[in-house]
């Protein structure tokens, strides 16, 4: 998967958690600045992207990913 | 407003990501053909995150579904505070999530910490509570309650060991869900969620996800949450629409491979060996379905002889011609042959569900009887029956004991109908029947059926009204509610007619509900049922009723009750005077269990 791939996969699947327009997402988007991202929304993301990504998160990790800058670096860790 | 979302057919595969991108479309905006249910969830974990879920699952399933939670871990309060969340989204269903761990934990953590007697006690403990629980909730609410059972101990206690112990920790959570499922039948519209067995299904190592488990109280896997909304929408939908009646199957290359008149009853697949057995497991299969109360019919385009040679003489061919309650078996159109099924069988269009392999078969009946219920059958055979399953259309959350007989009551009629064939009269022929009618009043045990019977009879019925247990427990308090069985000397037709009346003006009442099975229509049982309720009012002072025809689509069959049975016009009703009931048809023996005194 490419970088690009990667990142529009993130986009799509944040837009679908989040019911946001891809254009209005970027790293700075947050569990902070949109109020729709509460603790349910987050699990349902954080199931969401492992689905999309065929991976798993630890808890650790779960609880960090809460911009969608910090959910990029963590996938881009991984080397999918 | 945006455009209502476009929901995906039953066998499209979905994401989480398709999931979560659809419920916010069908929340804000549900396409006006799904029939709207709201909902309810209790539970003892944290289950918001089988919304989304359950909200798409029920969409593929023609439900709008508007879920309203309430605070996790909250069951019995929820259920005690009138002024609860749970009573103030007036549910029409209520969905009860529990788990062992939180109701029971020493059962569920340390269950070698009890001997046998304390299980016991534990278990009794649970059921009474749940008794408990739903008494209160049922006398609160009318809502159609599922109530999930518990799945196997995750971990067993004694380990290894546990299968060896005659006592088991997995042999008592079974016990436990008996139990409950015993409770569950005593209460009006309540039915076990089985999830004990799509968690076995699933496999209990990815029914749990640990670590939403200690994060977030949300025990549940992604695919747990995925497989119990599709066993949720399932039940919900069967709690909102009637079950299908009757399968139409084809024959060649859906009940054996191959075309019989062609290959010859020897050269057809239908046998122990791959890939006849694939075929020999659809057909039993489709017997269980004729067990559960599914009644089969034919429609294949063939030469009479050739199938009806496989159905006598092929060793491994499990269906027989006599499981076929009608036989369409010949060159003509597959739409003439779903209507002559349906007429033969006395029931609508709209009860049958065609399974044949043939797309062209398929489409054509789709667009002449789009009533019908068409199965997409999949190209392999080995997908037939998972197709036929997923599809709900025989899903029933209760069985009674009317419907296990079904299929073999359709049987003794086709002997009946040889009989009148020969009788001279109908008088005679009613007369050669022997026929027994049994009458009692509505109680909580005869309950259940009476309100299927509310629920779904179509043709012989005054007034087609779909009272709930609650409506027709009050009504027949009221005034009278009675059933009556039949049976004669060729079967037992089961609990086939009720008749409800409700007080109006003084020395009067009114007929709410007059209905009867087509299966006993064609034998006066409706003037015995109207001699008896004569008889009933007659012991409360009460010699005035009325009667109202309600049309419907369907209940022509009912139109000249009221004046063939001497009810006159009068404004809005029919009424009815008499001083004395009338005799009742001589031709039934009569056994009472109603205390209305039969002369």
């Amino acid at each position: 998967m490419t970088m690009e791939q990667r990142d529009a996969k993130i986009i799509q699947t944040v837009t679908a958690a989040l019911g946001l327009p891809g254009d209005k997402i970027n790293d700075g988007t947050s569990a902070e600045t949109v109020p729709a991202w509460d603790s349910v929304t987050h699990l349902n993301l954080v199931l969401a992207l492992e689905e999309a990504f065929g991976t798993s998160f630890t808890p650790e990790e779960t609880l960090g990913m809460t911009s969608v800058g910090a959910i990029r670096r963590l996938l881009e860790s991984r080397k999918a | 407003m945006s455009e209502p979302v476009e929901i995906p057919p039953l066998d499209a595969a979905l994401t989480r990501a398709d999931c979560l991108r659809l419920v916010a479309g069908l929340e804000a905006n549900p396409p006006a053909h799904l029939r709207p249910v709201t909902l309810a969830v209790l539970a003892t974990f944290t289950a918001d995150l089988l919304r989304p879920w359950l909200v798409v699952e029920c969409a593929r399933r023609g439900i709008a579904l508007k879920w309203r939670s309430t605070p996790y871990g909250q069951v019995e309060q929820q259920i005690i505070d009138p002024a609860s969340e749970l009573y103030a989204a007036n549910p029409e269903a209520i969905i009860i999530l529990l788990r062992l761990a939180d109701l029971a934990p020493a059962a569920d953590g340390r269950f070698l910490s009890l001997d046998v007697n304390q299980a016991g006690e534990e278990r009794g403990r649970l059921t009474q509570w749940m008794a408990q629980q739903l008494q209160t909730l049922r006398s609160r609410t009318g809502a159609v309650i599922m109530v999930s059972n518990f799945t196997p101990p995750e971990v067993a206690a004694a380990g290894l060991a546990d299968g060896s112990l005659i006592h088991s920790q997995a042999g008592w959570v079974h016990s436990v869900n008996l139990a409950m499922a015993e409770v569950c039948a005593a209460v009006p519209r309540t039915s076990v969620l089985d999830v004990a067995r799509i968690a076995v299904e699933t496999g209990m190592h990815r029914w749990r996800d640990d670590r939403l488990a200690f994060m977030a109280k949300a025990p549940l896997s992604g695919e747990a949450l995925a497989a119990l909304a599709r066993l949720s929408a399932r039940s919900l939908r069967a709690a909102a629409v009637p079950p299908k009646k009757c399968l139409v199957l084809d024959m060649d290359n859906t009940l054996w491979g191959g075309v019989v008149g062609e290959a010859g009853i020897e050269g057809i697949a239908l046998g122990p060996d791959y890939p006849g057995n694939v075929f020999m497991e659809f057909q039993r299969r489709i017997l269980s379905l004729r067990d559960r109360g599914v009644l089969l019919a034919a429609a294949s385009k063939n030469n009479p002889a050739d199938v009806e040679a496989v159905f006598a003489e092929h060793p491994s061919c499990l269906l027989r011609r006599e499981h076929f309650s009608a036989f369409e078996v010949h060159w003509e159109d597959k739409a003439v042959s779903l209507r002559r099924v349906a007429r033969a069988l006395n029931i609508g269009l709209d009860a049958l569900v065609f399974f044949d392999d043939n797309p062209v078969e398929r489409a054509w009946v789709r667009e002449q009887l789009p009533a019908v219920t068409v199965i997409e059958a999949p190209t392999s055979p080995m997908g037939y029956w998972k197709a036929l399953d997923d599809s709900g259309c025989f899903d029933s959350l209760t069985l009674t004991n009317e419907d296990r007989q079904r299929a073999g009551m359709y049987a003794q009629e086709e002997q009946r109908k040889a009989l009148q064939s020969s009788a001279g009269s109908l008088e005679d022929f009613l007369r050669s029947l022997d026929l027994v009618l049994t009458v009692g009043r509505i109680d909580e045990s005869t309950l259940p059926r009476v309100a299927q019977l509310l629920a779904k009879t179509n043709q012989f019925n005054l007034t087609t009204r779909r009272h709930d247990e609650a409506a027709i427990r009050e009504m027949s308090g009221a005034g009278a509610g009675l059933w009556v069985r039949v049976r004669d000397r060729f079967g037992d037709a089961g609990l086939v007619g009720v008749v409800i009346a409700v007080p109006a003006d003084a020395g009067t009442w009114r007929i709410d509900t007059l209905l009867m099975s087509c299966r006993v229509i064609g034998r006066r049982v409706e003037t015995a049922m109207l001699g008896l309720l004569e008889r009933a009012a007659a012991q409360r002072g009460v010699h005035c009723l009325h009667g109202e025809f309600v049309p419907s689509l369907k209940n022509q069959p009912a139109s000249g009750f009221l004046p063939d049975h001497g009810f006159v016009p009068n404004g809005e009703y029919w009424k009815l005077m008499f001083e004395n009931p009338r005799a009742l048809p001589d031709y039934f023996r009569f056994e009472d269990h109603s205390g209305i005194p039969l002369l």
